[in-house]
């Protein structure tokens, strides 16, 4: 996998996240695009991959939305968990369904909430609207997962393929 | 060998946790590296965000424009009879802001009025990407005056504050943001408290004791007690009270004067 192609994808996932979704909220909730692609290049591409999007796609979301650094945290763990399930225990890249998705987007919020409440020092919500937000969240990751899914693989894996 | 490149791999994701985490603390904050780091990467990714805003908002106003196009001649029959009404208020509104400039001026008052400043038009060029953070970027930067801790304002209401800025563009911590908080004053029984955002629900006006008078549908403004926003600048309507006799403060939901979601344009207060 060319590194360069994979930069330039990251960054039109965030131009798209920050130009875009934010005029196609549900219930005022945004789909997180950018873990979708780490979860995408850790089943396609492996763990190494993985750890590297996430690294790169979190740290650009972060400095794009605040001061505080956690979408690093969390997308760098999704992506190395990720390919570590893939390698080691499913093996096949079918294993991880959309399901799957909706189940890492709950998993990564409740990671970037609990991470602001240490460094912000106060919950970003109350509970109710927190676990409302969460669950919209990733039902919204999942839906929209099959129409990235085909052609993020594609681009990832152009060089194989040809 | 397999063995030795998962622990390799996992003592790389803890490096990674603990350097972010060190990152987090304003004296990592603050290190030149990584303010450079955030100031290319921001002038990498403006001008492409630029671009996509522009060509967004010209693609949805063509469509818009043409289903528009039909009610526009009606519409502005009744638009232009309600300006003329409208000319007539702002010559009365006229005479008070003059006859109030002159009362201030036999007090020796000085205005914090954000009408008193000069204001900035800017674009909102891109939203926040994470669903915790409420913030914006838009099209105005240092090249324009902008500095840090400049009041957001647009015609209905407080937007926020300057967060960061760089050339060409800054970004805007908004009020809803879970880590903004703004003095405030209830319009009608003066009571001051702190509203606090929350980025998913409503904000929270906090410190207002038990026995103070708030009700649901009282205005809130900002107080000026603060260096960052000028007073008098409406920030919500409360939306509920909540008090218990053993509480020493009362809970109070604040629904935000603008909304935010759908803001385009604001001006900054250049002060």
């Amino acid at each position: 996998m060319n590194w360069l192609r994979l930069f330039v994808l990251i960054l039109f996932a965030l131009i798209v996240q920050t130009v875009l979704m934010p005029h196609f909220k549900v219930f005022g909730v945004v789909p997180d695009l950018l873990l979708i692609l780490v979860v995408i290049s850790a089943i396609v591409l492996g763990r190494r991959y993985g750890i590297a999007v996430g690294v790169v796609a979190g740290f650009m979301q972060d400095i794009l939305s605040s001061t505080v650094y956690v979408h690093i945290i969390s997308k760098a763990l999704i992506g190395y968990s990720i390919g570590f399930i893939k390698e080691n225990i499913l093996g096949a890249e079918e294993a991880i369904s959309t399901v799957t998705v909706s189940i890492v987007s709950f998993i990564s919020a409740v990671i970037d909430i609990s991470f602001l409440y240490f460094f912000i020092g106060k919950p970003v919500s109350t509970i109710f609207y927190m676990l409302a937000t969460i669950i919209i969240y990733s039902l919204y990751n999942m839906a929209i997962t099959p129409l990235i899914y085909p052609a993020a693989k594609k681009i990832m894996l152009y060089d194989e393929e040809k | 060998m397999l063995y030795r490149r998962k622990r390799a791999n996992l003592i790389g994701i803890f490096i990674i946790l603990v350097v972010v985490i060190l990152l987090n603390f304003s004296i990592f904050n603050t290190t030149p590296l990584l303010r450079f780091s955030r100031a290319v990467s921001i002038r990498l990714i403006y001008p492409v965000q630029y671009a996509a805003n522009s060509l967004y908002v010209a693609t949805r106003d063509f469509f818009v424009n043409i289903a528009l196009l039909r009610s526009a001649q009606k519409e502005n029959k009744s638009l232009q009879a309600e300006l003329s009404l409208y000319k007539a208020k702002v010559n009365s509104f006229n005479e008070l802001v003059k006859d109030n400039e002159q009362l201030r001026e036999y007090l020796k008052y000085r205005s914090s009025s954000p009408f008193s400043y000069r204001l900035l038009n800017a674009e909102v060029i891109a939203r926040s990407a994470s669903n915790w953070f409420s913030s914006f970027e838009i099209n105005r930067g240092q090249d324009d005056g902008i500095k840090g801790d400049m009041a957001v304002i647009s015609a209905d209401g407080l937007v926020g504050r300057i967060a960061e800025v760089s050339k060409s563009s800054s970004k805007v911590l908004l009020i809803t943001d879970p880590s903004s908080a703004v003095s405030v004053v209830n319009q009608r029984s003066r009571h001051v408290g702190i509203i606090i955002g929350s980025s998913i629900g409503p904000l929270l006006m906090k410190y207002v004791s038990s026995n103070a008078d708030m009700q649901p549908g009282d205005i809130i403004v900002t107080s000026g007690m603060s260096e960052v926003f000028p007073r008098g600048i409406a920030v919500g309507t409360v939306t509920s009270v909540n008090k218990k006799d053993y509480d020493l403060f009362q809970k109070i939901s604040v629904s935000p004067a603008v909304n935010l979601s759908k803001l385009e344009s604001v001006f900054v207060v250049v002060r």
